[in-house]
């Protein structure tokens, strides 16, 4: 589908410095502004895609957009204007010394040049390659064919921004990833799967009552959540291409806060089946359950470990809410994690395993922080008040969680080290309770 | 005594056709389809009274759908109590009595005996009759720990009311957590409003 016409290179490494982005992008009433303090952007010229059709213009300018804009979100880079070229830039356009020469002088490390055209059976073909302007090199890059929509033409793009981000970053891309969130409607709450822009947002269940603790499979076709339909919190697990739905965990009392293994073939889930909350494992279609802590104080909010070896979970067995480990096999005693004031809960660990994200009250506010699981050094990586819900993105580069400003709930991220801060929010009613999706 | 008129409530199950509009492109994971619930686990899972959820199916999901007749049927029909009349809690949202919280505590105050001796007694008169205790908390904190302290709550709640001899199993404590305020501001009025547990009956 996709054929690669690169050759290896080193990744470049980021310098981190203080420099203020600012920026905004629209996306379906979804609302994305970068409001943090950045990194050091590395200065890209993407040059607009050349459209071999003239019929295809508006396609080549929103391909444009979008790669542009994801770019611009992660605060990473510094898009230069482009003006119009003659002739125009484009993957055929040759690569020699005198260009990379011309591009260096205008202060661009790296330049993105492409065309869209129809292949005789009326695919759309997009194809673009990447210089690194500073070091002279031929980064390679894609040619990519889809059907003529503008829903792949969107797909096409995030690819594009995939490729640039991975190859001048060192880190895997994510804007081909999905949201999952929960948005209200009125009296409704819509469980939704947006793309990673908040465009294509599809329902996939729309109810009277609460849907929450979104959990994503590992293979990415599944996603856990807890529901209130039935009057009382029951965990369900849907099958995202059939629509199929299982009940995982419904005993006598709450089920809650379901975590996938790594392998996908087990859910923690809390049950208060025999008394206080404690964490289970089950398997998604609601079989072989079994107890994992035995304790008399409260046990939740669980997240395996990247290897599975762990349990995470928030316990109160030491007077105040704090972060414990347990091993997965149920063997040995908690661990606790958290030290530093009275309340640390909603432990997620990353997909790579090396930082732990949760939810701290910080003078008073409920801030997002993450852990460097190795060093144990912590990082506050959001403002408050009242933030909750963290969601790793699949490079463990990002997380997403929910903030309620004011009576407002609206989607914040952050990059691991808080650094670049970002919002996005929903014109009307509030999106709580995302969860990054997995890659493609 | 309080007895609250009849008053069954339907929930219904609506199921929407919708043209899904696939699209695969490049190699994206199949298009969202939505779902409706299948393979209903033994235990409460009526919708609630007053609930209706919604799946998004596609076109070719219908085969999958509830059978709307076998829900309903599941809730119709007022069951007598002993004295041949039924208790019944209202409308969605009208609990028999609340009792709340002071704030990060699950301790059932000694102004609440009155009300629960009354429900304790209404449980042995109605054998027929059982009780949900909903907990519920404040904002503060995370969605999934408050889901914990408000089941803290309603079974501080079962307690108390299996020590007045009430019958535990006809008793089930449930959380909402934080999800479903009654008062959505964050004044600490409203905040105490929210920590609470309410009684339902149901059948």
């Amino acid at each position: 589908m996709a054929s690669l016409l690169l050759r290896p290179l080193r990744p470049l490494l980021l310098l981190f410095l203080f420099i203020c982005a600012a920026s905004a992008a629209h996306a379906q009433g979804l609302r994305i502004d970068i409001t943090g303090v950045g990194e050091k952007q590395i200065p890209i010229a993407v040059s607009p895609f050349v459209a071999k059709d003239p019929s295809d213009r508006l396609l080549a300018e929103t391909l444009l957009d979008v790669v542009m804009a994801d770019l611009r979100r992660t605060g990473a880079f510094s898009l230069l204007p482009v003006g119009p070229q003659n002739p125009p830039l484009s993957d055929a356009t040759t690569v020699n010394t005198t260009l990379f020469a011309q591009w260096r002088a205008q202060a661009a490390d790296a330049l993105v040049m492409g065309s869209i055209s129809r292949s005789p059976d009326n695919q759309m073909e997009v194809r673009f390659r990447l210089l690194d302007t500073l070091r002279s090199e031929d980064l390679g890059g894609l040619a990519l064919s889809s059907p003529l929509t503008m829903l792949d033409v969107r797909r096409s793009g995030h690819r594009i921004a995939d490729y640039i981000y991975e190859r001048l970053t060192g880190e895997p891309g994510f804007f081909s990833t999905r949201l999952a969130y929960v948005r209200r409607e009125g009296a409704n709450h819509v469980l939704t799967i947006a793309d990673s822009d908040g465009e294509n947002a599809q329902p996939a269940l729309r109810s009277s009552q609460p849907i929450i603790s979104l959990a994503w499979s590992p293979n990415g076709q599944h996603l856990a959540y807890v529901s209130f339909e039935t009057g009382k919190p029951v965990v369900y697990v849907h099958e995202l291409a059939t629509g199929k739905r299982t009940v995982a965990a419904n005993q006598r009392g709450s089920n809650s806060a379901p975590a996938w293994s790594p392998d996908g073939k087990t859910l923690a889930v809390v049950l208060t089946k025999d008394g206080v909350s404690q964490i289970y494992t089950v398997n998604p279609d609601g079989s072989n359950l079994r107890r994992l802590t035995r304790s008399s104080a409260i046990n939740t909010e669980p997240s395996f470990s990247g290897d599975g070896e762990f349990v995470y979970f928030t316990s109160d067995q030491g007077g105040s809410p704090q972060v414990y480990r347990v091993r997965s096999d149920g063997s040995g005693s908690p661990e606790r994690i958290t030290f530093t004031g009275g309340f640390n809960a909603r432990p997620v660990v990353s997909p790579d395993g090396r930082q732990l994200a949760f939810v701290a009250r910080r003078d008073g506010n409920f801030v997002v922080c993450i852990m460097n699981l190795e060093t144990r050094q912590e990082v506050v990586v959001s403002n408050g008040p009242k933030d909750d819900s963290p969601s790793f993105a699949p490079n463990s580069r990002w997380v997403i969680f929910s903030s309620r400003v004011g009576n407002r709930d609206l989607l914040s991220a952050a990059s691991i080290d808080g650094r670049v801060r970002s919002r996005i929010s929903l014109d009307a009613a509030g999106i709580r309770n995302p969860a990054w999706g997995k890659l493609p | 005594m309080r007895i609250l008129p009849p008053k069954l409530l339907v929930a219904t199950l609506g199921l929407i056709a919708m043209v899904g509009c696939s699209s695969v492109s490049l190699e994206e994971p199949a298009p969202i389809l939505g779902g409706t619930a299948s393979g209903q686990p033994t235990g409460s899972s009526k919708p609630a009274p007053g609930s209706s959820t919604t799946a998004m199916p596609g076109a070719q999901r219908s085969e999958q759908g509830i059978d709307p007749s076998r829900q309903a049927g599941m809730q119709a029909g007022p069951v007598p109590g002993q004295a041949g009349e039924t208790l019944l809690t209202g409308p969605d949202g009208v609990s028999y009595g609340s009792i709340y919280f002071a704030f990060d505590s699950a301790e059932v105050g000694r102004d609440y005996q009155p009300l629960l001796q009354k429900v304790a007694e209404l449980l042995k008169t109605y054998p027929n009759q059982s009780l949900v205790v909903e907990g519920n908390t404040d904002d503060r904190g995370t969605s999934e720990y408050n889901i914990a302290l408000g089941q803290r709550r309603a079974e501080a709640v079962v307690n108390a009311l299996r020590i007045l001899g009430a019958a535990g199993s006809r008793i089930e404590p449930v959380s909402n957590g934080e999800e479903k305020p009654r008062d959505r501001s964050t004044a600490e009025a409203a905040r105490a409003e929210n920590r609470r547990a309410d009684l339902f009956f149901r059948y």
